[in-house]
């Protein structure tokens, strides 16, 4: 305060009034002295020492000359006029004794009302002052003339030190709020003044605080966690009003906590299981690998965790997903539209982000179930500094093999585990660099007769650079492997089918988050992907199978893209982008060439030709991507989006569902790659303070490329694969509808979807549109949480769906030796019988005294209540000169008990 | 049949919950005047041209539909034309002795099949080729355990008997190496037990087609060598049928690509099992088309042939001594007086049952 060489004074630093109030004052002060050896510094501190004066400057644009000045009996205005006269300078004098000195040019500004009264705050209390209750941001003398002002704030959680996303940052006294962004920064524009800010977030303490802001200013801020938390504490991914106010349409962010209360398979939390709640998701069954969204195959989704791809997302022949719930810290999924930075599937992204170990303290949690367990830690390894989360999951299911009756089954063996690790450093405030590995394995045996073995392996390394307060970068380096072994040990058949899949994956993003309301990403990367798509070997002398290998398959996908969201007002939000993809199929590689190249036929191969390393056939995609959000009010909005995405790769099966040696298949001159439009509009709507939502939404998705399989398709080591596929066409379009309580001790959420998939495919149904194998015309989710305390959770979950489409015959003959021989024409004609189902689940969880340092907690899950078999698959039998008998094949016939013990120790 | 054990097996070791269930699933509507032939030439000594044409039937009926058409003919590829005169309804056959000046089957040459119905429907084949065959070596014969399958899923084991044939696949003169089908068929001795006290005890042979459950076809050009060893063409659970002897008769087809390929598709049809990663059923392969409308619902198939026939004796001892068919456990007789199995209280009963002792049945 005062003329202290501290207290800087900038350019802007005038007053407002050009009032007379000086002259007034001035008449009564007399000032003497001799200065003549003094600096014009030195004179206005003894002034203002001697003196009721209050002087303000910036040291540097005082002349640094004795003044040799002399004053006795002169006013202020004379001592002022002297002082100044051959400089460059000017003052204004403020009331009775404020003088403000500035380069003339400076006078000549005119300063907002917004500047006079924040200096006018800063007299009174200057900073300094401010109590515990009062946060003081910036300086007077580097306010800006609008007397506007920017905060730019990055909130942390106390425990974690992790950043928290989604929490309300709001000026109540303005009317103007924000939202923390995915690190944990908001930034909110406001005149210079007082102020009270408020953060809010579910399981913290509400951060109320008096603000006092003069200038631009940046501000960490530590949320304190409640005393009482009324339900665990995560990373919550969604603001309250998400909902309405995300820009992206057709995205579902999963709540991570939620996962782990839902009934499930054996008791085992699984995150694919809970994304098929979510409407326009839906799976053929317990056992399929995969799921499948708004109608589309299993493999049009891309799968990621962090950035690594995941070729197999299931474990145990798809009873479990591959990922660890405990481990994760945010899922998302795009449904058809989905963000330029997004591409190389059809139909759906889902987006796996992992979360950083606590930089604070150490934590070791698991659980133990009857079929699988999990161990996970995390922990500071430099506190603050570096952490580490890791964590596995292993099955141990073969002591109820040996309960079952049959020597065969009790000589079966089953098993899956899988590994993370994730080091994160903060090399400084602006450097992070996060370290991750992903392993798993799986093995099935049958009796030694027959058995699966496939493993994935996956690194990769993310640097994220804070350039500065708007450009930040994000560097990740990715590498996998996938290998898959079919076995077959009996008789003349014994044999292995060995294939893998592997790539190199770089990615460079950028950011420029220009203002609050504008934001710009600007990226590329590049996949090299090379296919082992098959090898087969006999497994001992008697076997006459041919040792065979399948050429090898490369192949290079590249992509720009760039994307900006930009709020064009508080109601319009518009995220717009471009992705741009060239594809190369390269050598080595013998192409064959076929009499029709646009129906192969491996009858009608003419000539073959080896390729050398190079590209044999590349492939552009351009992919233009936009959702529109228009908010009607803060509790309405209407969305909707368009993207273009093709697919360059393919997962070869004509199964229900795809086994674990199903080989991934680049696209080639012959199989073109798939390409679809994808449309969707909606409604969005929160009643009650947000504790509704309600969406209401219709989509369309028309693929203009696509391939299906010719019967009796021969899939495996053919080394003439394009001979067995057919293109065409594909549609699916539906409406999606949901609702949500989010809070209360009564709380769940309900969701419908009708929809229809279908395909047009020359050579198949004499060409007219059919129902594609994932076609389900009902889609119907139901759960329900009854939550009265903390500790207590009680859950019930019901699914509907159709049945899925199958091929029936439409009759049968005899042949000459007395086979009856079922005849089809139709693909799938008829539908298999609907699919419903009530689980259920009971948690006993923590307590309310968060210090305790061992936390348990107990989940009895019923799986299938009332025991329906569900129809996996439907199939025909008959027997010479009998009836065609359907039949059909359910995985689970009964309900399935567990019991699964959760421990967390702090 | 392995992949249902397995998929079967892996489902109850997981949770004993899984469930094969039979259903009523109401069919789509068909297309019921689909037609379907079959027909081949065999080349032996005579050979037989032989054609079947019937609708498909639905299934509320077990009965075959066999049509009437108006005509039948095979032409060569010389363009000499042959017609099949009518054998029985639906049924056409003629035999061509070798040498004959009117139509000749060779090894080498290629035969198409014509149809016109009697409602103006015609139907033209592919010319199809005949190939030589390779002579099979030797069958032989062993018994084993092996895990089956119960309706209801259980499993189980039980003695089983297989029989498997040696034979190579090259043809003289080819660089294709053979594709072979094997038709089965058993005759065994059965001594009847009249219930009548009067009634004479006769003892018959009786012949049964076995394919069904034993349809197999095998690609030469898969294997790694030019032989076919140890494969299985029969394999039964030991019963009462061999208990007074058994022979096992295997005729060896050499049949054209699009033969083993329609019969591979039969083949995975009738051995569907339902397993999760099974393909899916569609339809079969045919060279027949309707060349007037080619949407034309049209199944069958139409090739030719030629066959060798090898035979393997097994005596009830070779099989663990099992009881003979006749008289039955429960008695010749049951609760209601009625005859429990019908060749016990008369061997002749049965639809290919003489008391001639084949010319083969050495035993």
């Amino acid at each position: 305060m005062g003329n202290t060489p501290e207290r800087l004074c900038g350019f802007l630093a005038a007053m407002l009034l050009t009032f007379s109030a000086i002259a007034q004052s001035d008449q009564t002060l007399e000032i003497s002295g001799d200065f003549a050896d003094n600096t014009i510094s030195e004179v206005l501190t003894s002034l203002s020492d001697q003196y009721p004066l209050t002087f303000y400057y910036d040291m540097s644009i005082l002349p640094k000359e004795p003044t040799g000045l002399s004053f006795d009996g002169a006013s202020l205005t004379e001592v002022m006029d002297k002082l100044l006269g051959q400089s460059l300078l000017g003052y204004i004098s403020y009331r009775d004794y404020i003088v403000v000195i500035a380069p003339k040019y400076v006078m000549e500004q005119d300063f907002g009302a917004d500047y006079y009264q924040a200096l006018e705050s800063s007299i009174n209390e200057p900073a300094g002052t401010s109590g515990e209750t009062t946060l003081v941001i910036g300086d007077i003398s580097q306010l800006g003339a609008s007397g506007q002002t920017t905060l730019v704030g990055t909130l942390f959680d106390e425990e974690t030190n992790e950043p928290i996303i989604g929490a309300n940052v709001t000026i109540p006294n303005l009317d103007i709020g924000a939202v923390s962004e995915i690190d944990g920064t908001f930034e909110l524009t406001m005149p210079v003044g007082e102020h009270i800010l408020v953060i809010r977030y579910i399981g913290f303490e509400t951060y109320i605080r008096e603000l006092k802001i003069f200038s631009d200013g940046n501000v960490d801020i530590i949320l304190e966690r409640s005393a009482v938390q009324l339900e665990e504490v995560t990373v919550k991914a969604d603001a309250p009003d998400a909902s309405i106010e995300g820009g992206q349409i057709g995205v579902a962010t999963l709540d991570v906590k939620s996962i782990k209360k839902l009934p499930t398979f054996f008791g085992e939390a699984d995150v694919v299981q809970s994304l098929l709640l979510y409407p326009g998701v839906s799976t053929i069954g317990e056992g399929a690998t995969g799921f499948n969204v708004r109608g589309g195959d299993v493999d049009q989704n891309l799968i990621m965790q962090d950035n690594g791809m995941f070729m197999n997302s299931s474990h145990a022949l798809g009873f479990y997903s591959a990922f660890n719930a405990d481990l994760i810290g945010r899922v998302d999924l795009y449904k058809g539209n989905m963000p330029a930075e997004y591409g190389g599937r059809l139909a759906a992204v889902m987006d796996i982000e992992m979360r950083d170990g606590n930089y604070g303290d150490w934590s070791l949690k698991g659980g133990i179930g009857p079929v699988s367990s999990r161990l996970s830690f995390e922990g500071p390894i430099i506190k603050d500094k570096m952490s580490i989360i890791a964590g596995g999951r292993v099955s141990h299911a073969d002591w109820l093999l040996k309960q079952m009756k049959p020597p065969e089954v009790q000589n079966s063996h089953v098993f899956f585990y899988d590994v993370n690790a994730r080091l994160s450093t903060r090399i400084n405030e602006k450097n992070t660099l996060i370290v991750s590995g992903y392993a798993s394995a799986d093995e099935f045996d049958f009796n030694r007769e027959f058995g699966f073995a496939y493993e994935t392996f996956l690194a990769q390394a993310i640097y994220k650079t804070i350039l500065n307060d708007k450009w930040y970068n994000n560097f990740s380096i990715t590498g996998s492997q996938y290998n898959s072994t079919q076995f077959d040990y009996q008789g003349t058949n014994a044999s292995s089918l060995d294939s893998d899949i592997q790539y190199l994956k770089v990615r460079d993003k950028v950011t420029y988050q220009a203002n609050k309301d504008l934001r710009v990403d600007a990226g590329i990367e590049s996949i090299w992907y090379k296919v082992n798509p098959g090898t087969q070997e006999p497994l001992d002398e008697n076997s006459v199978v041919i040792p065979a290998t399948l050429e090898q398959e490369q192949a290079n996908e590249a992509a720009v893209y760039i994307q900006a969201e930009y709020d064009i007002s508080t109601r319009f939000h518009i995220n717009g982008g471009l992705r741009f993809v060239n594809y190369r199929f390269t050598g080595p590689k013998t192409v064959f060439e076929y009499e029709d190249p646009e129906s192969p036929d491996d009858t009608e191969i003419v000539d073959s030709t080896m390729h050398g390393s190079g590209t044999i056939v590349s492939y552009n995609s351009i992919e233009p991507r936009l959702s529109l959000r228009y908010k009607l009010s803060t509790s309405t909005s209407i969305k909707a989006g368009y993207s273009r995405t093709a697919q360059f790769i393919n997962q070869i099966f004509n199964s229900d569902s795809p086994t674990p040696t199903s080989q991934w298949q680049l696209s080639t001159q012959y199989i073109q790659p798939q390409r679809s439009h994808n449309l969707s509009a909606g409604l969005f709507k929160n009643f009650k303070d947000n504790l509704w939502e309600t969406s209401f939404e219709v989509y369309g998705r028309y693929i203009d490329a696509l391939f299906d399989y010719k019967d009796f398709a021969e899939l495996v080591m053919n080394p003439h694969l394009e001979t067995e596929l057919l293109p065409g066409i594909g549609r699916t379009y539906g409406a999606e509808f949901s609702i949500k309580k989010k809070e209360g001790e009564l709380n769940g959420w309900m969701s419908y979807t009708l929809s229809r998939s279908e395909r047009q495919v020359e050579g198949i149904n004499n060409g007219n549109w059919y129902l594609s194998n994932f076609d389900k015309k009902h889609v119907f989710s139901f759960v329900l949480n009854y939550q009265p305390n903390r500790r207590n959770t009680l859950t019930f979950n019901f699914n509907y769906s159709t049945g899925r489409p199958t091929s029936p015959p439409v009759g049968t003959y005899a042949t000459v030796e007395g086979l009856v021989v079922p005849a089809y024409t139709l693909r799938n004609a008829l539908r298999i019988p609907a699919y419903h189902r009530l689980d259920i689940a009971y948690t006993v969880g923590k307590g309310y005294k968060k210090d305790k340092k061992i936390q348990t907690s107990w989940t009895f899950s019923i799986y299938n209540v009332y025991g329906r078999r569900n129809a996996f698959s439907v199939f025909y039998t008959q027997a010479a000169f009998k009836q065609v008998q359907a039949n059909q094949l359910s995985i689970l016939g009964s309900a399935l008990p567990a019991f699964t013990l959760n421990f967390e120790f702090l | 049949m392995k992949a249902a054990i397995i998929s079967t097996a892996v489902i109850l070791a997981i949770g004993q919950y899984s469930c094969l269930d039979q259903i009523d699933l109401p069919a789509p509507p068909g297309v019921e005047d689909a037609l379907v032939i079959q027909g081949s030439i065999i080349k032996s000594t005579p050979s037989v041209i032989f054609v079947l044409v019937s609708e498909l039937f639905d299934f509320t009926s077990n009965t075959l539909k066999p049509v009437n058409v108006r005509l039948v003919e095979v032409m060569d590829e010389n363009g000499v034309i042959l017609k099949i005169p009518e054998a029985g309804l639906g049924r056409y056959r003629i035999e061509i002795p070798d040498g004959s000046p009117d139509f000749s089957v060779e090894f080498g040459k290629s035969y198409q099949l014509h149809v016109v119905t009697r409602d103006g429907r015609e139907y033209f084949t592919n010319y199809e080729p005949l190939y030589e065959l390779p002579v099979p070596d030797s069958l032989s014969m062993e018994v084993f355990e092996a895990t089956v399958v119960a309706a209801d899923g259980s499993l189980s084991t039980k003695d089983k008997v297989r029989v498997q044939v040696y034979t190579s696949t090259d043809i003289p003169g080819m660089e294709d190496r053979a594709r072979l089908k094997w038709d089965v068929e058993r005759t065994y001795r059965v001594t009847d037990s009249p219930p009548g006290l009067f009634d004479p005890i006769k003892v018959c042979y009786l012949t049964e087609n076995v394919v069904g459950a034993n349809l197999q076809v095998v690609d030469g050009n898969d294997r790694t060598t030019d032989r076919v060893d140890e494969f299985t063409v029969y394999e039964s659970t030991i019963t009462s049928a061999f208990g007074e002897g058994m022979y096992v008769n295997v005729y060896q087809q050499s049949i054209s690509a699009g033969a083993f390929e329609y019969w591979r598709q039969v083949k995975l049809l009738i051995e569907r099992s339902g397993n999760m990663f099974e393909p899916p059923a569609g339809r079969i392969s045919t060279n027949l088309t309707n060349p007037n409308d080619p949407d034309d619902d049209i199944f069958g198939y139409f090739y030719c042939y030629t066959q060798d026939t090898i035979r393997l004796y097994i005596d009830p001892e070779d099989v663990m001594s099992p009881p003979p068919s006749c008289p039955p456990p429960g008695g010749v007789l049951n609760e209601a007086g009625d005859c429990a199995v019908a060749v016990c209280c008369d061997c002749l009963s049965h639809l290919r049952s003489t008391l001639a002792k084949p010319e083969y049945w050495t035993e």
